[in-house]
């Protein structure tokens, strides 16, 4: 299989949210700085403090969309599927449908054997990919077989092959039918190891960035821009203090100044008449 | 706990969380309040730069998604489809015959994730394909569209967009302005008496 097919079936059936987001906050990284430095309206000052903000924070988003999820994603799926389980086992206690023995082993799913399960699943198209042991596949297969016996319970879906399919959406039949299912009430759906393993680490992915974004980058950056900025424009230091000075209000009540220039002109007529010399000549007019 | 942990492991959300327009969409409105607060927190720079740079993303992040929305969801799905179908590594591929749009195709692979498809592995495989191929043509347009349409659009909308807000923002500002004006004119007139006394 070439590159190009690993792509596409990555995208296609395992599209993580890290991927789109990071690709896009490197290309943010270069053009929207650009756009601000064209502004002709703002001052050098307002483009200066932009234009390093955005290099932060899409810098930061880059570097923790990938590292930060990836490692959120490694560490944190198999204990989320475990507790899932967990949880379904808790509810089937009831149903008698499964015996002691499969409700203890879904009570207890095995993590570790979990992740390495799934991180083989995820990585079944690479060419380096490393066999799995028998124990862990022979693990996985038990928790389907337990599955599977929950799914046997209810009324499977009927499936209609592509052609039938894609002839059915042209004469406009309504494509519904095939999922008609008989859901019954009080039903426990429970994915398999492999399903939940997937579905987890993708949204896993989105509730990383989600939160990377709103609440991990933009303080970063705060704490991060202040000696940046100090170095780029070392007059903004300690702004604040010299901004009340700056905003005060206008003076209500003018200065009376000592020299005022502004005189009654009768006034300032007498002032002159008394006052002139000349001092080319000395004297008095 | 019950029900997050439905959320995440759910087939539902694993689809939706798939899709580049639900991923950029969902960032970028969270992106839209987040990054404006915080900014305006910071005390690195004056408050005008603050401003500024505040509004710009929140300029940048509405309109980017509207735009997103408008053009992505719609030109670059549907002219994408069409596009991909016609490429030579998707030209003979089986399971695309008879699917012409996009949202044909979308059905088809919604039935075909749930498992409510019976496909020939070749089948799974081309179909996965495609989707994967639509992915990558919507990155392309969000590249495009985020990266150099909206950064240029928005460039140009912050001065006005900021002139519109500053009295709602800050309505002292405003008087302020307007006793400054009071007081030039004041001055303008003992000028004019000034110059008038000259003559």
């Amino acid at each position: 299989m070439s590159k190009i097919d690993n792509i596409l079936t990555t995208l296609g059936t395992n599209n993580s949210s890290q991927i789109a987001t990071a690709v896009l906050a490197g290309f943010k990284m270069i053009f929207l700085p650009i756009a601000t430095a064209t502004d002709k309206t703002a001052s050098p000052e307002q483009k200066t403090y932009t234009i390093i903000r955005d290099i932060i924070m899409e810098g930061l988003a880059l570097i923790t969309y990938i590292g930060v999820t990836g490692q959120i994603q490694k560490h944190a799926t198999a204990p989320i599927c475990r507790a899932y389980f967990k949880s379904k086992a808790k509810k089937l206690e009831s149903t008698g449908i499964l015996t002691p023995e499969e409700l203890d082993t879904l009570r207890n799913v095995d993590a570790k054997k979990l992740k390495m399960a799934g991180e083989d699943y995820l990585n079944r198209l690479s060419p380096n990919r490393k066999k799995l042991p028998a124990e862990i596949s022979q693990y996985i297969e038990r928790l389907n077989k337990i599955v599977e016996k929950l799914e046997g319970e209810s009324e499977k879906p009927l499936k209609q092959s592509l052609e039938n399919f894609v002839s059915g959406l042209k004469k406009s039949v309504p494509s519904d039918s095939v999922e008609k299912v008989a859901k019954e009430a009080g039903k426990v759906e429970v994915l398999k190891p492999l399903k939940a393993f997937c579905n987890t680490r993708i949204a896993l992915s989105q509730l990383s960035v989600w939160i990377l974004a709103v609440a991990i980058i933009p303080p970063l950056c705060n704490a991060m821009i202040a000696p940046i900025m100090k170095k780029f424009s070392p007059k903004t230091d300690n702004i604040d203090e010299k901004k009340p000075v700056l905003q005060e209000p206008p003076m209500l009540n003018p200065v009376v100044q000592p020299h005022n220039t502004v005189i009654k002109r009768d006034d300032a007529v007498a002032s002159f008449r008394n006052r002139y010399i000349n001092y080319s000549t000395g004297m008095r007019v | 706990m019950g029900i997050g942990l439905n959320l995440i492991t759910s087939n539902t959300t694993s689809k939706l969380v798939q899709d580049s327009a639900f991923q950029v969409l969902s960032e970028g409105s969270l992106k839209a309040v987040a990054r404006p607060v915080f900014t305006l927190m910071d005390d690195s720079a004056s408050p005008e730069a603050r401003k500024y740079s505040a509004t710009k993303e929140f300029i940048f992040q509405s309109v980017s998604m509207a735009m997103y929305f408008a053009i992505i969801t719609t030109v670059f799905q549907r002219g994408g489809y069409k596009l991909l179908k016609n490429l030579p590594k998707f030209k003979n591929y089986e399971a695309l015959k008879g699917i012409d749009n996009i949202k044909d195709f979308t059905k088809v692979y919604d039935k075909f994730s749930k498992g409510l498809i019976s496909t020939t592995s070749e089948q799974a495989t081309q179909l996965q394909h495609a989707k994967g191929g639509m992915e990558i043509i919507k990155m392309i347009g969000s590249g495009l569209i985020l990266t150099i349409l909206c950064p240029l659009v928005v460039a140009k909308m912050v001065s006005p967009v900021m002139k519109m807000i500053q009295p709602i923002l800050n309505p002292e500002a405003k008087g302020v302005e307007k006793d400054d004006d009071d007081h030039d004119d004041d001055h303008d007139d003992d000028d004019d008496k000034n110059r008038e006394f000259i003559a």
